[in-house]
């Protein structure tokens, strides 16, 4: 099954596929286009705000990848390559909440030396 | 008492195994000025050095630049036409400026920025603007990007920086060779790449990759109750063997590990897989045949979670339940150093996948920077130290036989003398 990928070049601005509406206060907050990215914007964000992130984009997990199975992963952009973004960035939000139960890795440094030049293909 | 808990609660021998001491080793190695300055000379100028997978060179015409950190050499690699991967000084034979500012891609031919000088890849001079201007001392034949000494065994790539290496690569790896001959490199073309500039000697970073005695205080929340339990609760090694100058040794894991009810996202990551984390086994063909190897577990072990293989002087090759991935520890100064690590992963089908490598490459990241973290008050006591020694437990055998080499090295007046 291929999902359309209404992009904002149709002349409207579809920011999150439909049906996805109530994940809007997300973006751009937690749209990082790299691993690296991501990994930087959770590690700068209270605890606060990665626990709501991470109970909002849970509860929607089951949806959000039943939505984008199927998809190429190469072609994912615009609406649906911005959804598995969030998803993606529970993964780093799960870091916070489910091991350290604090922002960042207990006694590291911020910022701090370690890079991800490459991230897992496709990289987004 | 079964024999698997006498073997976690008696003192281990492996040590004496190695054939190595007990004694108190020293720390001098890991902070002098001077110690620094004779490692560069003695190993890092004579050992073989790995710099890269040959996938990272997959077709004739494929280059990649890679920083020799501490030497002041930049190697330029290429696959040429004729299937050889060499490497070469980045450095052009006119005036010495950097030919490829590139750190990787494809090219037959190679122009000097400055001047437009010419170069095949395969280092041969092939055009100097104004050619007539300059004088008939100088041959063109003599003027081709100098060569570094490389040799690829088993898809690694090795160079040599001295002029004339004493010794073949093969005869280098020796028994490393043999043990680990035939290892299936699953996912070699995919790294998933790390780096970080540490505020530590290399040793004092490669030395805390090579011990798991740390994991169950420093990795307590991250993968402690991976590799410790209430049977092995120190993480003691299953088992390590010497290797020449290289070493192995593998690492227990805890086989009751399950995923706590509370993380989630953990659990949303490994639905649908057979495991129960996200570093659990693959079932799949290749997984089963990667396994099937015998330096693999090699004690066959049910407690087994990794292998550690360490080539001298500063390369890991690590091997899990399913996939490979490789440390690097190059020495800066003798404070600094360059460190890389590289996981080795099946490029991703399905959007599941790819999310539950993003999980992975997340938690592996906060793993690093545990052990990173760490590092910089490690150096400093070591660097503040009231005694000059280290007592090495039996677990840590890795450490005490790479620095028994790395002293050796520094002593030996010729290679085949430091290898025997």
């Amino acid at each position: 099954m291929v999902k359309s990928q209404a992009d904002d070049t149709l002349g409207e601005v579809i920011v999150l596929p439909e049906g996805f509406e109530d994940l809007l206060e997300f973006v751009p907050g937690w749209i990082g286009e790299t691993a690296q990215e991501r990994w930087d914007l959770r590690a700068a964000k209270s605890m606060d705000e990665i626990r709501y992130f991470y109970d909002r984009i849970l509860a929607r997990s089951n949806d959000i990848l039943a939505y984008l199975e199927g998809c190429e992963l190469s072609e994912l952009k615009g609406p649906c390559l911005r959804l598995f973004q969030l998803q993606l960035a529970l993964a780093q939000a799960a870091m916070s909440v489910e091991l350290h139960k604090q922002p960042r890795a207990i006694n590291s440094p911020w910022p701090h030396q370690v890079q991800i030049r490459l991230g897992p293909a496709p990289v987004y | 008492m079964t024999a698997v808990e006498h073997k976690f609660t008696g003192r281990g021998s492996l040590t004496e195994g190695f054939g190595l001491s007990t004694e108190p080793l020293p720390l001098k190695p890991y902070y002098s000025r001077e110690f620094f300055e004779l490692e560069q000379k003695m190993i890092f100028r004579r050992a073989w050095l790995y710099v890269c997978r040959a996938e990272e060179l997959p077709e004739p015409g494929s280059f990649v630049v890679k920083t020799i950190h501490g030497t002041g050499v930049e190697a330029l690699i290429t696959h040429t036409k004729a299937g050889r991967i060499q490497a070469y000084y980045n450095s052009c034979p006119h005036r010495g400026s950097i030919v490829v500012k590139e750190s990787a891609g494809k090219a037959s031919r190679f122009s000097c920025p400055y001047h437009r000088w010419t170069f095949e890849n395969t280092g041969e001079l092939l055009g100097v603007p104004d050619e007539e201007n300059f004088f008939q001392s100088m041959d063109k034949k003599n003027c081709g990007l100098a060569k570094i000494a490389t040799e690829v065994w088993e898809g690694w790539v090795f160079i040599n920086l001295s002029p004339e290496p004493e010794v073949g690569l093969k005869e280098y790896l020796g028994p490393a060779k043999d043990y680990l001959s035939g290892i299936l490199y699953r996912g070699a073309h995919n790294p998933v790449v790390y780096t970080a500039v540490l505020d530590s000697n290399w040793k004092t970073a490669s030395d805390a990759f090579i011990e798991s005695y740390h994991i169950p205080h420093i990795h307590k929340k991250t993968i402690g109750t991976t590799f410790a339990s209430r049977l092995n609760p120190y993480s003691r090694l299953i088992g390590a063997r010497p290797l020449g100058i290289h070493r192995t040794i593998s690492l227990f894991g805890n086989p009751e590990y399950a995923i706590d009810p509370d993380a989630r996202v953990e659990a949303l990551g490994s639905m649908g897989q057979e495991g129960k984390s996200v570093i659990a086994a693959d079932v799949s063909e290749d997984a089963v045949r990667f396994r099937a190897h015998p330096a693999i577990n090699p004690d066959r072990s049910e407690h087994w979670s990794m292998d550690i293989n360490q080539i001298f002087p500063h390369l890991h090759i690590d091997t899990g339940p399913g996939s490979f991935w490789t440390h690097q520890f190059w020495p800066i100064d003798e404070k600094t150093c360059f460190y890389e690590v590289r996981f080795y992963i099946e490029e991703a089908r399905t959007i599941q996948e790819r999310f539950l490598q993003e999980l992975f490459i997340c938690r592996v990241g906060e793993v690093v920077l545990e052990d990173l973290s760490n590092l910089q008050f490690t150096q400093r006591g070591i660097e503040n130290s009231g005694t000059g020694v280290m007592h090495l437990q039996d677990s840590e055998v890795a450490i005490r036989h790479a620095l028994t080499q790395v002293l050796k090295w520094t002593r030996a007046q010729t290679v085949k003398e430091a290898l025997a």
